[in-house]
């Protein structure tokens, strides 16, 4: 059997809904935030769900559509906010590693075309030696994340 | 009078006569003056259970500043008499913290009555002045078209910034790039050009608009 092609049609991201997975990891939800006219820094967000025996290390990402991604982690410090550039990461076996508003996520600099609401993106993760290729699309949110809500009398 | 001075010698300070007294009291007069122009007033308690909001005890009064708003227009201690003033800092190339807090500045708007929106400007303070010149306009326009945006020399900037306690500090990295740290506090201004309240993160949009209802009268 030709393991090449074996591996070439495994990499082949199966997309349904909102999820889009290959034998070892499955993307959901991801999405780029609209920004205002003119902004060409934007963030991505997904969730990342390893389902592999070994750990995913997620080196870099790479999109036809900006000149540079990193990834990032927003951290408010003593009431500063503070975006960290993270370097390579590595998800454990079967577990999930969450980009979200407030927390990590892909820093896609330098834009080279508006995006806007419904728009879609070509965003590559380059992981253990492979790469994958997945689309991320544009959406507008409110101020308020879903977990970020809390209440108190 | 006399008084025993630390080397135990005795000074003798002279009678007060009638011009003395009055000189005295001029100063008096002068001295309380100079006082209430660099210091403080008492800030009212509230009259509402805050949820989010941090009153000063003392209102504080703001020297001069500089800035100039996304319409090119002059924007300065001036610009904060007779409407209330909601800052935030912040900087076009930050895609995650302030586009949140721009949206939900934005809710907080949409939930104030009427009136209270009336009395009430958002003002977004690029510290990013180089970067940020030309596209401060279309930027807080997205997300509100009342809202101001208004940036300056980063000296100006580091002046409002300091008056409001609000730290902001560059990170320069290999590649020549750089972020901005800044606080994500809200600082609120009165009509008097007051510092009077700050909000700190996590913003919850119901809670602020909830504690300005109450505030802004
Ligand atoms: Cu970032």
């Amino acid at each position: 059997m030709n393991f090449r092609l074996v591996s070439t049609l495994i990499l082949t991201f199966i997309t349904f809904s909102n999820v889009q997975a290959n034998d070892s990891f499955s993307i959901e939800n991801a999405w780029i935030r609209e920004a205002p006219p003119t902004i060409s820094t934007l963030a991505g967000f997904m969730t990342l769900h390893n389902h592999s025996d070994q750990a995913l290390i997620v080196e870099s990402f790479t999109s036809p559509d900006f000149k540079q991604i990193e990834l990032h982690k927003t951290a408010i410090d003593n009431g500063v906010a503070k975006m960290q550039k993270q370097g390579p990461i590595s998800v454990p076996a079967n577990q999930s590693l969450t980009l979200e508003p407030g927390g990590f996520h892909l820093m896609l600099i330098d834009a080279i075309r508006p995006l806007k609401v419904d728009d879609t993106t070509l965003v590559t993760i380059h992981y253990n030696g492979h790469k994958q290729t997945m689309t991320f699309s544009v959406k507008k949110t409110t101020g308020t994340p879903p977990s970020h809500h809390h209440h108190h009398n | 009078m006399r008084a025993l001075g630390l080397n135990g010698a005795i000074y003798r300070t002279p009678p007060l006569n009638k011009s003395t007294l009055l000189s005295l009291f001029a100063i008096a007069i002068l001295a309380l003056g100079v006082g209430i122009g660099a210091q403080s007033w008492l800030n009212p308690a509230p009259t509402f259970t805050p949820k989010a909001i941090t009153i000063w005890p003392k209102a504080i009064r703001l020297e001069p500043f500089t800035l100039t708003d996304h319409n090119n227009q002059p924007f300065t201690l001036n610009n904060l008499q007779e409407k209330w003033h909601l800052f935030f800092l912040g900087y076009t190339h930050c895609p995650d913290v302030c586009p949140t807090t721009m949206l939900m500045l934005n809710e907080v708007v949409q939930q104030l009555p009427e009136e209270i929106q009336a009395k009430l400007q958002i003002v977004f303070i690029s510290v990013d002045p180089s970067r940020d010149q030309d596209k401060l306009k279309p930027y807080v326009e997205y997300y509100n078209p009342q809202f101001l945006g208004v940036t300056g020399q980063l000296k100006e900037i580091y002046n409002i910034t300091s008056q409001f306690s609000l730290p902001i500090a560059q990170k320069v990295s290999q590649d020549g790039n750089y972020l901005m740290d800044h606080s994500a506090s809200l600082v609120l201004t009165s009509p008097s050009a007051l510092k009077v309240a700050t909000f700190s993160s996590p913003h919850y949009a119901p809670d602020i608009a909830h504690d300005l209802s109450g505030y802004i009268q």
